[in-house]
């Protein structure tokens, strides 16, 4: 999905390094979205193969309560968020649109801001909204956590480089 | 050869008879042409195989006529040698019977030579003497018969020139024919001809440059030669060669990547365009396109110099 910087198309070239805007994060948070989905199937058939394993003959499909798909929703999420953005600083959504999520240094965030941050955008995905409003395309996550996410094609994660707009490195 | 030893072969004797011969001939006209010299202050003699002088008045047609005859017995000596030699088996000898020829020869031709020559200054003396009469002097010119012998001789050498013209016309390639039908021209090139040599000045390119591809080409039958092949191994191994899911992968890879290149450039214009849009809705200034906002990695003039 990514590129080496000299494959990365001149028209794109200007935007790499810069914060993205709304469409394209909300693309990837929905990508993301369908990822976590997934996973929560994939745990519900796993469930229902053990039980089926367990007890063949009184065997019906669980029916987990709305409170638990809930719950295992957001945890899947937030482990799913924590874990992508700790290692590679970008979830698959983030890959396939060529997102990174970069800390104040331009790396990728800690463990506690990675978890920090997945939280938040679990507990209040609207907070992403605040990016159209924002004049440096932050969320409200980035705002609390002084993080970023930059367009960046590149399969490597970009060093930290002091914005002409943003004042310092990502913060 | 000396005299001294006698010869008990009878070719011995005749070598001997006429080495004998042609020696007595040459002394006798060396003894007349020394004659001739010390009565005309004479010059230096002649070597012994020179043509035997001449008086200074000899008509030089003699001494000419005399060297071809000559060397039309050596010819035939010669040709009688080898022909001797080749059909008896052993090397060729030379014939004491030819040189009894050339030495009787040389004999009578020195005769004949002197009689002509006598002949010769006799009628030019008379002629002159003839000439000089009052009556005739300055009216008396060549004589019709001679020249009606001239004219007969030119015309008898041209018939001779256009029949051997014609006879070589008719030997040459029967004989050329004959030889070449008992050579091993193969062997003969082969042990003979530095071909190394040869192949080393020949212009290689400039053979290639004339050959016209195309025309062999067209001359070769590729039915015959695909006929030939093993179709079904060959493909195998191409197959083999070439790794087939890789090509797959990178084609479907670059299929997608053309997709998320499209999908990721339309949603950095729709950043944009939203952007802008929420700048009009608040009042603000829009953003200039041609700031550097980056924030991460090489600035904006940094990917712009980057070579593709």
């Amino acid at each position: 999905m990514t590129a080496p910087a000299s494959r990365i198309p001149s028209e794109a070239r200007p935007f790499q390094g810069r914060r993205a805007g709304l469409p394209s994060r909300m693309i990837a948070g929905s990508l993301d979205g369908l990822v976590v989905v997934v996973l929560l199937a994939g745990a519900y058939c796993a469930w229902a193969a053990s039980v089926f394993l367990w007890s063949p003959a009184r065997f019906h499909l669980p029916a987990p309560s709305r409170l638990l798909v809930v719950v295992a929703g957001c945890l899947a999420a937030t482990a799913y968020l924590t874990v992508c953005w700790r290692v590679s600083g970008r979830t698959y959504g983030d890959q396939v649109m060529g997102l990174r999520v970069v800390g104040r240094r331009g790396r990728a965030p800690g463990l506690i801001t990675s978890l920090a941050r997945a939280v938040f955008c679990t507990l209040v995905p609207i907070g992403l909204l605040w990016t159209a409003v924002s004049r440096d395309n932050r969320s409200l996550a980035d705002l609390l956590l002084r993080t970023s996410v930059v367009y960046d094609w590149r399969t490597a994660p970009s060093r930290a480089h002091v914005g002409a707009t943003g004042g310092t490195a990502p913060t | 050869m000396s005299t001294s030893s006698l010869p008990t072969e009878p070719v011995a004797v005749l070598d001997s008879a006429a080495d004998v011969v042609v020696a007595a001939g040459r002394r006798a006209e060396q003894n007349g042409a020394a004659g001739r010299s010390a009565e005309e202050n004479g010059a230096a003699g002649p070597g012994p195989d020179e043509e035997p002088p001449g008086d200074g008045r000899r008509d030089p047609a003699v001494a000419v006529l005399w060297r071809v005859v000559r060397l039309v017995l050596e010819a035939a000596a010669g040709s009688a040698s080898a022909v001797d030699g080749a059909l008896s088996g052993g090397r060729p000898t030379r014939s004491a019977a030819v040189d009894l020829m050339i030495g009787g020869g040389a004999v009578a031709g020195e005769v004949i030579g002197r009689v002509a020559d006598r002949l010769t200054v006799a009628g030019r003396s008379i002629g002159a003497g003839v000439s000089r009469l009052p009556l005739i002097e300055g009216r008396l010119g060549r004589p019709r018969a001679l020249s009606l012998l001239a004219e007969r001789g030119r015309r008898e050498r041209a018939a001779a020139t256009a029949d051997l013209e014609r006879l070589i016309e008719a030997l040459v390639p029967a004989v050329t024919s004959a030889v070449l039908d008992r050579l091993d021209l193969t062997a003969l090139v082969r042990d003979r001809v530095a071909l190394d040599l040869l192949v080393a000045r020949v212009d290689i390119d400039a053979v290639a440059a004339r050959l016209d591809v195309d025309a062999v080409a067209r001359r070769i039958d590729l039915d015959a030669i695909v006929d030939r092949l093993d179709l079904v191994s060959l493909t195998n191994r191409a197959i083999d060669g070439i790794d087939l899911p890789e090509i797959i992968r990178e084609s479907t890879g670059s299929i997608s990547g053309g997709m998320v290149r499209g999908v990721r450039m339309q949603s950095v214009h729709a950043d944009q365009a939203v952007n802008g849009l929420v700048s009009r809705l608040f009042r603000r200034q829009p953003p200039d396109p041609e700031a550097d906002t980056t924030v991460v990695g090489p600035p904006a003039t940094a990917w712009r110099e980057m070579p593709s």
